[in-house]
């Protein structure tokens, strides 16, 4: 469980490391269109297991002294809301855009996420695939006021590479599973 | 949530008894994002951490280059950068002299000397992600006496300007940015004007300039020192296309920024000029005396 917990947080780390990481000035433009939402990915990893990480850390930042699910579901928006304002600072986006996208997806992931549950990896890529989708709707919409910056194709783009890099997250989630299980 | 609410209740109150009490919702408006600047900023300086981390890999690869560099090709840079540096030298002389007689010539005209601004070398240590956003983080901070407004050079031209500062890291929006605009001239006839990104990293535009204006392809932009943010002189670019359509008043005009946008490496961060002002007794000179 505990090493399940670790696992998760160095996650979460490495997959903050790639979303800032630069390719070398000799590689084409295009290339950077297609970068995948590696801490939006790494989220969604995290929401969907959080039952499972009933370890000393998540006792005492979610479940101390809550009396529901309810308790619960509140502390991890309010979490993953605050790790949106740091991304935010991050990534140079106005602040608040990515606290906004990361609360409304857990509370997606965490409203249904008994039917989630039931999904096999492909309805799994494709729920990848729509939530990066309007999420990035929502971020170039809010660069489009608020930066001036043009409309492109990347919401597409970014939804499709994000897409094929799920079943790698999904496979470390799976991992995560057995070793939560497990203890 | 709770210290969050206590920042923006504070400055509010602060603000408050600074402004007429007409003015007291913008005031607080304005606490209010004066207190996220000042969340935005320490956090900024928990990002460093993980720029450094994703600079690595360059880092690792520069230094196994340097220690697998044979003896051969060190000796060759070396004797490429002691010509380069007797060229720069060579220059360096007769910069002073011009710098002599250019303070001589405005002392004579009575205008102010601007000295130049502090230099500071640093690193570039991350790009934005998002390609349609032109800047640049850089590993110097409030730390090394950087501050928001001062500009960015590097060996070729004016790169851009700091926007966001942390004590150890700070962010630099390009020229090539939607956002930033440049108050330039011509070299050669001295003309101003204003030079605006695009979002492209080789093309900036010239904003409203009459068909008249005399700017050619070819013609050097610097920047004029207007506004107080860019020290005077630095090169922008070359302007590499002018067109004038019938239907507009004004030139289309792009320019080939003369910096390295694209590129990583180090750059010159340089603080505002700072204007001397001379004595009453030079500034009463009269340069149509002589004319008359």
């Amino acid at each position: 469980m505990r090493s399940g917990g670790q696992g998760m947080t160095v996650l979460i780390l490495l997959s903050m490391v790639f979303s800032v990481f630069h390719l070398p000035d000799s590689f084409a433009d295009w290339i950077s269109y297609w970068r995948p939402q590696w801490l939006l990915l790494a989220l969604v990893l995290w929401v969907q297991l959080v039952p499972h990480f009933r370890g000393a850390l998540f006792r005492n930042l979610f479940a101390k002294r809550a009396t529901d699910e309810g308790t619960t579901t509140r502390r991890v928006l309010f979490a993953v809301w605050l790790l949106g304002f740091y991304a935010d600072v991050l990534l140079g986006d106005p602040f608040g855009v990515n606290g906004a996208i990361f609360a409304a997806i857990a509370f997606y992931l965490l409203r249904f996420r008994d039917r989630l549950h039931l999904q096999t990896l492909s309805q799994q890529m494709i729920m990848v695939f729509m939530m990066v989708f309007v999420s990035e709707i929502f971020r170039s919409y809010v660069h489009n006021t608020v930066l001036h910056q043009a409309w492109d194709l990347q919401p597409l783009t970014l939804a499709v590479s994000s897409t094929l890099i799920w079943p790698l997250y999904h496979w470390i989630g799976q991992r995560f599973r057995g070793t939560a299980l497990r203890n | 949530m709770i210290s969050l609410g206590l920042i923006w209740a504070g400055g509010g109150s602060e603000k408050a008894s600074q402004n007429s009490p007409l003015l007291l919702p913008t005031g607080t408006d304005r606490s209010v994002a004066s207190g996220l600047k000042g969340v935005r900023q320490s956090m900024l300086l928990l990002t460093g951490p993980v720029y450094f981390l994703a600079q690595t890999p360059y880092a690792l690869a520069s230094s196994v280059s340097d220690i697998t560099s044979d003896r051969q090709s060190l000796l060759q840079q070396r004797d490429q950068l002691n010509a380069q540096l007797l060229g720069m030298k060579e220059e360096l002389l007769r910069l002073r002299f011009l710098q002599a007689e250019n303070t001589r010539l405005r002392q004579l005209l009575g205008s102010k000397v601007q000295l130049p601004g502090q230099a500071t070398i640093a690193e570039i240590i991350g790009v934005p992600p998002d390609p349609q956003r032109a800047a640049v983080i850089l590993d110097k901070g409030t730390a090394d006496g950087i501050a928001v407004g001062y500009a960015v050079v590097d060996a070729s031209g004016l790169l851009g300007q700091i926007t966001d500062v942390s004590a150890n890291t700070s962010w630099a929006l390009l020229v090539s940015d939607r956002n930033h605009a440049t108050p330039a001239r011509i070299n050669r006839t001295g003309v101003r004007m204003i030079v605006g990104g695009i979002g492209s990293s080789d093309r900036l535009v010239v904003e409203d300039l009459p068909v008249s204006t005399d700017l050619r392809q070819g013609d050097l932009i610097e920047t004029s020192g207007l506004g107080g943010r860019f020290p005077v002189g630095y090169p922008v670019g070359l302007v590499s296309s002018v067109e004038s359509t019938e239907s507009s008043p004004y030139l289309q005009a792009s320019i080939a920024p003369s910096a390295a946008l694209l590129k990583v490496g180090h750059v010159l961060i340089i603080s505002p000029p700072s204007a001397d002002t001379l004595a009453p007794a030079v500034q009463s000179v009269d340069v149509n005396e002589g004319e008359s």
